[in-house]
């Protein structure tokens, strides 16, 4: 008897599955029916100290450098991804002792603020700082550099107006939903065919551990069927823990040693030609090209925030001719 | 458009062949819900196995898509020339509707959104766009992943099986790929659970039939995990967390797969009909052809059909067809598996007596050598590791008592368990009693000597994706213990 009556409490779950399918189909379609970032939890910076360490290191010389803080008013709506302003005086009060002079915004529209920078830090994701242009904004700033804390600006616009933009939020909707990335892949669409070979190339030494930036494997993907060859993928392609070791062991191989940067190769897609990910390559891996009939090398700098100036994108006959 | 009607195809293709490998309504009676069911989880699985069997030939999809259409016509042929109605329903026209409903919703919410899931993208659909592109899986683009000079073609886990990708590459065969409708032959798995369950317990009591069938679709992880977790967040989320069970993976398929394989041996057993047991071997192959587990529990119904036999009532001549069909069914898949690199998992090696005495006696948990801080745990303390045995035990006893996500079904599955002393008489019931102690047991086994940290497989939902592949043979379980229990009172 109490069997059939738990058997019967059992399917009052039903209740619960309900709720859940009906919430999925809602979801789904209030974006659409097609994945969105609104879907996820927004980004958030969690650099209790403010992270002024990550500003810093770009300048040789720090002293004297100017900041713009792109903050909120203490009586603007605080927006999803906002920098809580204890940290954002932190990281205020961080530069100054650095010697960097920091003008904070409070809210107020960039067409409004006088003066010159060198770089920007995004702090408060309201629209207007969102969508501001981006070849205004590169006028007012020296350096040419914009540090993103709520993962709202878009690299590949500002990368179109010479600005080197970098994320330092974290970020939680899957890589694969990165438009930068899908914009990447529409390029390689179009530039190569789908027989194609194409080897990965690491520009420098890979610097993070995080699974985000394993971009060779969305590209892998969507690009299918061309053939994308990788450094040992069986151990980048597996667990985190065997990720982890590929990362250290591809970095000690140290495979662009020796090997001449061509930032003077005319880029593609980025407008930062400083940031050139094209170089020539090893022995090894111009064998590699040769063995796997490979027609473009895809140079890339690990990280994890997908961005078009991390990637370049070079035929291998050219490549040959650099040697 | 295209890409619905060709994955619509793909459905029909497998309820047609599938139909005509049932036996006649006379021999083994079903409704019409039991017979979609049945036929296309069947069909789907004899289309998986003869795709492996062409692949291992050497051949290519386009030869098996033509094979299976051309079969299709002839089923449907077959068919016609044995019309015999339909048996009744067990279930009311109230219960009839919620099941539909049920299973309707899970089929929106599976292509609600394209393949969005990392397994599902990397793991199974890439697989699916080789296949596509490539026509086999014997291609470089899985054995190229090793070689001597240390480059090698992108992929993850090339030894996964190819039961999905196989659906998805016919789902997609004519009108080319597409992330949203190579997923509707998948969106089918929990709709179909409550029928094959249904058939299954067909021989027992109405209400057995009926509650074991809703109580399957009420189960909450067929549909999603720890779903309420985080409160209002996880409603605002849902659909788009890896806790997600519906989608492009392969959990539901081997659950559902195993479900069928067990649904079919218990009615062939009932009617001694080489035609089912022949079929459910079919459905047991085909649950080895979805993820690498399902040939462990290929396994475990091998033993457990033997161990079975100890006692009265042996229906020795439907084990024989049942394991002589699975063993031929799988071993297609286990040539074209022994033939692509095994790189990171590979259980064969890793479940050992030593490896299982090392880590049952008290061997401590291996330490993650990736940051912590990427999965968001505290750093371990080297003096102060957990031994692997009571994490493990840990794990699984959350996980029984997880209702978020299983409701009740393991306190059922427990009562249904202990009434096995009163049903010894039953060959089903021994048999199933043994499958699902047997299934706990070996995902146990597994996740003892795995050479992964186990907490990190903790945080990706190990072990409760494993203890899924078991709501079938569990629910069966049910089945046959609340119609027992009812006889008794009865009486």
């Amino acid at each position: 008897m109490l069997f059939a009556i738990l058997s019967r409490i059992h399917s009052l779950f039903l209740l619960l599955v309900l709720t859940f399918l009906g919430a999925t189909v809602i979801g789904a379609a209030k974006t659409g029916f097609v994945p969105d970032h609104s879907r996820y939890d927004a980004a958030g910076f969690n650099n209790k100290q403010g992270g002024s360490r990550f500003i810093v290191s770009v300048f040789r010389n720090p002293q004297g450098k100017r900041v713009l803080l792109l903050d909120n008013a203490t009586t603007d709506p605080v927006l999803a991804s906002t920098v809580p302003r204890e940290i954002v005086d932190r990281l205020s009060k961080s530069l100054a002792s650095k010697g960097i002079t920091v003008t904070r915004s409070y809210g107020i529209p960039l067409n409004k603020i006088d003066g010159q920078f060198d770089a920007a830090v995004l702090i408060y994701p309201c629209d207007n700082y969102v969508n501001v242009d981006f070849d205004k904004l590169a006028a007012k700033l020296d350096a040419k550099a914009l540090f993103d804390y709520c993962a709202s600006w878009s690299s590949t616009k500002a990368d179109a107006a010479g600005l080197m933009h970098m994320n330092f939020a974290r970020t939680y909707w899957p890589h694969w939903l990165d438009p930068e990335m899908h914009e990447f892949v529409e390029y390689m669409q179009k530039t190569t065919a789908t027989a194609d070979g194409i080897l990965l190339v690491p520009s420098e030494p890979l610097s993070t551990t995080a699974a985000r930036a394993r971009w060779f494997l969305p590209l892998n993907y969507r690009l299918a069927p061309r053939r994308f060859y990788l450094y040992k993928p069986e151990d980048g392609t597996s667990f985190l823990t065997e990720y982890f070791q590929w990362v250290k062991d591809y970095s000690a191989t140290r495979p662009q040693q020796g090997q001449r940067r061509m930032k003077s190769h005319p880029r593609a897609l980025s407008k930062l030609t400083n940031m050139n990910t094209a170089r020539t390559l090893n022995d090894e891996e111009l064998q590699v090209a040769e063995s796997r009939d490979v027609q473009w090398i895809l140079f890339w700098r690990h990280q994890a925030d997908f961005k078009i100036c991390d990637f370049e994108l070079v035929d291998i006959e050219t490549v040959r001719g650099w040697k | 458009m295209l890409h619905l009607l060709n994955a619509l195809l793909f459905i029909a293709v497998s309820v047609c062949i599938g139909r005509a490998m049932l036996p006649a309504q006379n021999v083994v009676a079903r409704s019409r819900g039991e017979e979609f069911a049945v036929a296309y989880t069947l069909g789907l699985a004899a289309i998986v196995v003869l795709c492996n069997l062409v692949f291992v030939v050497g051949l290519q999809l386009s030869v098996a898509v033509g094979l299976s259409l051309a079969l299709s016509s002839y089923a449907l042929y077959y068919q016609s020339k044995r019309k015999s109605a339909f048996a009744t329903s067990p279930f009311s026209g109230a219960i009839t509707w919620l099941l539909l409903s049920v299973g309707l919703l899970s089929l929106i919410a599976t292509i609600a959104y394209p393949i969005n899931e990392f397994d599902a993208i990397y793991h199974w659909a890439y697989r699916g766009k080789v296949l596509l592109f490539n026509g086999t899986p014997l291609n470089e683009a899985l054995t190229g992943i090793v070689s001597n000079d240390n480059f090698g073609r992108v992929v993850t886990h090339p030894n996964y099986p190819l039961g999905v990708p196989i659906i998805e590459a016919y789902s997609s065969y004519f009108s080319g790929w597409s992330d949203r409708w190579v997923q509707l032959p998948l969106g089918l798995w929990a709709a179909c659970m409550p029928w094959l369950v249904a058939f299954g317990l067909r021989n027992l009591s109405s209400n057995a039939i009926r509650w074991a069938a809703v109580a399957t679709a009420a189960t909450p992880i067929l549909y999603v995990t720890n779903f309420t977790e985080n409160g209002f967040a996880d409603l605002l989320s849902a659909g788009t967390s890896s806790s997600m069970m519906l989608g492009g993976g392969s959990d539901l398929a081997v659950m559902c797969m195993l479900a069928l394989s067990a649904a079919l041996f218990l009615r062939a057993t009932h009617s001694n009909c080489k035609r089912l047991a022949i079929a459910a071997g079919v459905a047991l192959a085909a649950t080895a052809a979805m993820k690498n587990e399902g040939l462990a529990l290929l396994g475990v119904c091998m033993i457990a059909c033997v161990v079975a036999l100890f006692l009265e009532n042996r229906p020795t001549r439907t084990i024989g067809f049942f394991a002589a069909s699975a063993i031929i069914c799988v071993s297609p898949w286990l040539g074209i598996r022994a033939q692509i690199p095994a790189i990171d998992e590979n259980y064969s090696e890793q479940l050992t007596l030593e490896n299982v005495i090392h880590f049952a006696g008290g061997g401590n948990e291996l330490i993650e050598k990736s940051p912590l801080a990427m999965s968001w745990r505290q750093e371990t303390d080297e003096a102060d590791i957990p031994t692997r045995r009571s994490l493990v035990s840990a794990a699984f006893v959350d996980e029984f008592f997880d209702m978020r996500s299983w409701g009740l079904l393991w306190v059922l599955a427990a009562i249904s368990i202990g009434l096995v002393f009163m049903n010894l008489d039953s060959f089903n019931y021994r048999w199933l009693t043994l499958v699902v102690c047997g299934g706990v047991l070996l995902y146990f086994l597994i996740l003892l000597v795995t050479p992964w940290n186990f907490p990190s497989l903790r945080d990706k939902g190990i072990p409760e994706r494993l203890l899924v592949h078991l709501v079938g043979p569990i629910m069966l379980l049910v089945g046959h213990a609340l119609s027992s229990v009812e006889r008794k009172l009865s009486r």
